[in-house]
């Protein structure tokens, strides 16, 4: 088969055009020395806050222990959502996307099986060990969203939510371990480690065979981070299909994290982009683009904090609608930022290699 | 092989004449044409009628990304279907002479990409998305009624992508991907868990089921996709994987009318060059070759269909589209590249405009 190979096998690498104005490998080493380690460890680090602070609320109940642990989801969440669109390396493998969240969940598959382990008090939903080998539906974000927050959350302010404390102890033990093994893989720089895969792509390489490679992944994520806002987080909200909204259908609704939880997402890919140097790399007749990738992330972003929270729970409220409306149409105007960008470098990220068909 | 004539002589006297001085020229010169979704510059979105040297023979402008051309000579019509979850297909006449008709999918509908005239170019029949119950139809509409929706029929599966006819032009094979899509949703992919793809026969007179084909369980998350069919009938089918990144299954087989189904085995290597990924499959014009292209892996592998085994691979980032021509095949890609492959003499060409997924050979 080798030989067979080797005798059709024609080479024909990128385009001449392909460029940028800094060399590729300072847009990788920027990516992972100045996003990937800072914000995988913050969402260790918050991660870890949220199962202490969850375990320190089974230790002794109360109000206030609540609220803390309340509070420390909210950060963990917002931390979380600045790194979940860059898949490439430790988060993209073992299943640690959906163990982390299970979305889309547009059967609300989630919420019934959580409702089920509450009721039936299954005793293996209380161990991380047992926890890991159930559905990633009663893993992650979304449970501990509800029992954090859902029907019946405020029993864990007293002895009466012990078996509910004690699920989500688990879940964000299994969280917090995520957390850290994503850091922990992240930091790592030998022979092996993600960030060498990206730093040394060779011929031979599973992962990545060029430089050039390694940018395409990089601005497809760029593409794959905003088309997944989009789809995602807010279409089902804006429910275009029926014209009438539905609120819950959002991601996070009932913690109230639906649009700081957006707005982290808009605020992780710009900080990607910044860090990637994606600007510099096309800096010149071309620095446009990325001038406007810049203020169309800052207007989603402002979008998503004006969104009001009155009270915490679902968006509803006309002028939360119009935010979320907002952001819609920036999606838009971003996903032909994109191109541009990939255009201007001579990628094509984006078009045809990463989104399906 | 002289399709240039066969096609002036479907789209009528004067054909050549009514067109722009370059672009009759460029009909002069073609030996085959070809035809493609685009995107002309980030956000403006179109079809081009190509030559084989990629000169503009015809075009429409699409307010959204297209996805696969069907043709019929009989119809005197091509149609390029909107992307899933596409809201419209546009009917237009390759000689560039009729206006354009556009289809706008019913309620609770939503095109998936791909279509398919009938032989005598009387009916169009589409892949489409019944989103609310996650079923699969073939949409049939009448093309002497302005292409009005006429009936459907169910494909017996989930998000059927691809929709071919079999040689005879009595049933349908249709690639059942088995992914639940909601327009709700863009094109989130909503039960990979529980994915259930087949290769669905189905009977073109009346839409019973003829037969359904799966692969083994174990590869539920393999999504069927692609289809051409060969010169004994057999149906060839690209796959693309939505398992763990780290699985590398088998991507290409083919199934039979007899009920015959199975993945064919290619070595790691040639494997490893679709990266789990088959984004299109071209037959050649003698039938005896396959070529699956794969924009993720960056490769377009042949096949030589007796033998089963791989021919050749060639790299070509971003690349999807493959066609026949006279000898080989011809691969674009969405940097705006098209090159010639596996015989083809067609030297490779860079244009400013980017090749969508799919290039077909208007067959006359």
């Amino acid at each position: 088969m080798r030989l067979l190979l080797a005798a059709g096998f024609t080479l024909l690498t990128m385009p001449a055009f392909a460029a940028s104005a800094i060399p590729f490998h300072d847009m990788i080493a920027g990516t992972i020395t100045d996003y990937a380690r800072p914000k995988f460890a913050a969402f260790a680090g918050t991660a870890a806050t949220l199962r202490d602070d969850v375990a320190a609320l089974c230790r002794t109940p109360s109000a206030g222990a609540l609220t803390t642990a309340q509070d420390a989801f909210k950060a963990a969440v917002v931390s979380y959502s600045e790194v979940e669109f860059f898949r490439l390396g430790p988060l993209g493998v073992d299943n640690r996307l959906e163990r982390l969240l299970f979305w889309p969940d547009a059967k609300g598959i989630a919420l019934r099986q959580v409702q089920t382990t509450l009721a039936s008090k299954d005793p293996t939903a209380t161990s991380p060990a047992t926890l890991e080998k159930k559905s990633v539906a009663v893993q992650g974000f979304g449970a501990v969203e509800f029992l954090l927050f859902g029907t019946g959350a405020d029993d864990l302010a007293s002895a009466t939510g012990a078996y509910r404390c004690s699920f989500a102890g688990a879940a964000t033990t299994l969280i917090a371990g995520i957390a850290e093994t994503l850091s922990t893989e992240w930091v790592a720089d030998g022979v092996g480690s993600a960030s060498d895969a990206m730093l040394n792509p060779q011929p031979t390489s599973t992962d990545y065979r060029t430089e050039l490679e390694v940018i395409n992944k990089l601005a497809g994520t760029l593409s794959f981070g905003n088309d997944t806002i989009r789809d995602q987080r807010l279409s089902p909200v804006l429910s275009l299909t029926t014209g009438t909204p539905k609120p819950k259908s959002a991601l996070f609704w009932r913690s109230g994290m639906t649009a700081k939880a957006l707005a982290a997402n808009f605020q992780g890919l710009l900080d990607f982009f910044n860090a990637a140097k994606f600007g510099p790399a096309v800096a010149g007749a071309s620095g446009w683009v990325a001038k406007s990738i810049v203020f169309e992330f800052g207007g989603a972003i402002a979008a998503a904090n004006d969104v009001p929270i009155a009270a915490d729970g679902p968006v509803t409220d006309p002028t939360g609608m119009l935010g979320l409306r907002q952001m819609y149409v920036s999606t838009g105007s971003l996903d032909t930022l994109d191109e541009s960008l990939s255009i201007a470098m001579g990628l094509s990220a984006g078009f045809t290699s990463l989104d399906g068909d | 092989m002289w399709q240039r004539r066969a096609f002036l002589k479907a789209a009528g006297a004067g054909f050549a004449a009514s067109l722009l001085p370059q672009r009759a020229e460029a009909l002069e010169t073609a030996e085959l044409l070809f035809a493609t979704a685009t995107q002309e510059s980030p956000g403006r979105f179109g079809a081009r009628v190509l030559t084989e040297t990629g000169k503009l023979i015809t075009n429409v402008d699409l307010p959204v990304r297209g996805h696969d051309v069907t043709y019929s000579r009989e119809a005197g019509r091509a149609v390029v279907f909107a992307r899933q979850p596409g809201m419209f297909a546009v009917v237009f006449d390759p000689a560039g002479k009729a206006p354009s008709i556009t289809i706008p999918s019913i309620e609770g509908r939503h095109f998936f990409g791909h279509g398919v005239f009938s032989p005598d170019g009387t009916l169009l029949y589409a892949t489409e998305n019944d989103f609310a119950n996650a079923r699969g139809v073939i949409a049939i509409y009448d093309v002497a009624a302005g292409y009005k929706r006429v009936g459907e029929f169910d494909t017996c599966g989930t998000g059927p992508h691809e929709v071919i006819l079999m040689p005879d032009g009595k049933s349908f094979a249709v690639a059942n991907g088995g992914i639940e899509t909601h327009p709700d949703y863009g094109r989130t992919e909503l039960n990979l868990d529980t994915m259930d793809p087949s290769l669905a026969f189905v009977d073109v007179r009346d839409g019973h089921l003829i037969g359904q084909l799966r692969l083994a369980a174990g590869l539920h998350q393999l999504s069927i996709r692609h289809m051409v069919v060969d010169a004994q009938n057999r149906v060839w089918f690209g796959c693309q994987f939505r398992g763990d990144k780290a699985d590398r299954p088998q991507l290409i087989g083919y199934a039979t009318l007899d009920g015959e189904i199975k993945l064919i085995e290619l070595p790691p290597d040639a494997l490893g060059s679709l990266d789990n990924y088959v984004g299109g499959l071209a037959v050649s014009a003698d039938l005896n070759t396959i070529a699956a292209s794969s924009p993720v892996g960056g490769a377009i592998l042949t096949l030589d269909v007796s033998s089963a085994r791989p021919s050749g691979v060639t790299l070509l980032a971003h690349t999807c589209g493959a066609a026949p021509d006279a000898s080989g095949f011809l691969a674009t890609n969405g940097a705006g590249d098209l090159l010639g492959l596996d015989g083809s003499p067609a030297a490779r060409q860079h244009f400013d405009f980017q090749f969508d997924e799919h290039l077909r050979q208007l067959r006359t």
